[in-house]
């Protein structure tokens, strides 16, 4: 696996900096000190041959930089570099940091919140079955705009419309909650039996409603939900 | 400069020092020496594009090295190919051949 031991080998010029960077010495050395004899045999000074070798092949340093900078190691010592120099600069001037760190919070913040709406409002589907079918039906006028629909027009919709696999009917009503000690008025909704289970909601205690109980003077069902 | 080295086509150093080490393992200054000699001079290696090239041949796992005395006792790192090393000169070796004839080719219409 050339990958891992690419990385082994970087993580060794990391940690064992001080014996890399020696073996590494002494192979330049080496190679520099070789060059040089082979031109000392042929009547050179030591002092001219090693000069000749830097010409002929470049000077070492520079060697040993390319050689520092070619592994992927390099980019991690520059970035630790790059987040002590960073760090001593803040510790530098800290009214700069402050504002700095302030402008980044209030940032992050108000973007967290606007996207936990954007996400509630927008993007996570309703938690009911077949959420994207779900459409909100209404009458218009040409005056007034959108308006309640009346139940009769309701009726005729839900058996001659072929669009919708089902149509409920939902409408505001209150409630006045007596005998306890302090009257109540209570929200609520009146809807078509099949609400419910079109939603694929069912009630956790007791019956969903029965489609015999839309006919008008059969006794009235409630459902309770947890905001009472 | 007339007599400057050449500089080598790009991405050849790796297959001609793999060559190098496949007739003996050698160390950086000996892989110089005798790419010049086989090359009659033409090519003259920089030390710097040497052992970038030996760094990156052992981290492929190409090349292997150890610590030995030279002819002359002196310690010399030495650079041996490994089997994968044996593997990749052979398929670079074929697919120069079928470049530089197809290059060839290309070169010699009329």
């Amino acid at each position: 696996m050339s990958l891992l031991r690419s990385i082994a080998a970087g993580l060794q010029s990391l940690f064992r900096k001080e014996q890399v960077s020696s073996e590494l010495d002494e192979e330049l050395d080496g190679f520099l000190e070789m060059a040089a004899e082979e031109k000392m045999k042929r009547g050179m000074s030591r002092k001219d041959a090693l000069r000749a070798v830097r010409l002929e092949r470049g000077s070492l340093e520079v060697t040993k930089e390319s050689l520092r900078s070619a592994g992927w190691e390099s980019s991690v010592e520059t970035l630790w570099h790059d987040v002590r120099f960073s760090a001593r600069m803040m510790r530098k001037s800290p009214g700069f940091t402050t504002v700095v760190v302030i402008t980044l919070a209030l940032g992050i913040g108000a973007n967290t919140a606007i996207f936990s709406v954007i996400n509630s409002v927008l993007l996570r589907p309703l938690p009911y079955r077949e959420s994207s079918r779900l459409i909100v039906l209404n009458e218009t006028t040409p005056k007034v705009g959108d308006v309640s629909v009346s139940y009769q027009n309701f009726l005729d919709w839900r058996t001659a419309s072929h669009t919708f696999s089902q149509m409920v009917a939902v409408a505001s009503v209150d409630f006045n909650l007596a005998g306890v000690t302090q009257p109540e008025n209570i929200s609520g909704d009146a809807v078509s039996p099949n609400f419910l289970s079109m939603m694929g909601v069912r009630p956790i205690l007791g019956r969903d409603f029965d489609a015999s109980e839309e006919k008008a003077g059969t006794a009235p069902v409630v459902l309770l939900s947890y905001a009472l | 400069m007339a007599d400057k080295p050449s500089d080598l086509v790009q991405g050849t150093l790796d297959m001609l020092i793999l060559k190098t080490l496949a007739l003996e393992p050698m160390h950086g200054y000996g892989i110089a020496v005798r790419l010049e000699q086989m090359s009659k001079g033409v090519f003259r290696l920089n030390a710097g594009s040497l052992f970038v090239a030996l760094q990156r041949l052992q981290r492929a796992g190409l090349t292997k090295s150890e610590w030995k005395a030279t002819e002359n006792s002196r310690r010399a790192k030495y650079y041996v190919l490994t089997e994968q090393g044996r593997r990749r000169l052979n398929s670079e070796t074929r697919e120069w051949g079928r470049q530089v004839a197809a290059i060839a080719r290309i070169l010699e219409a009329s």
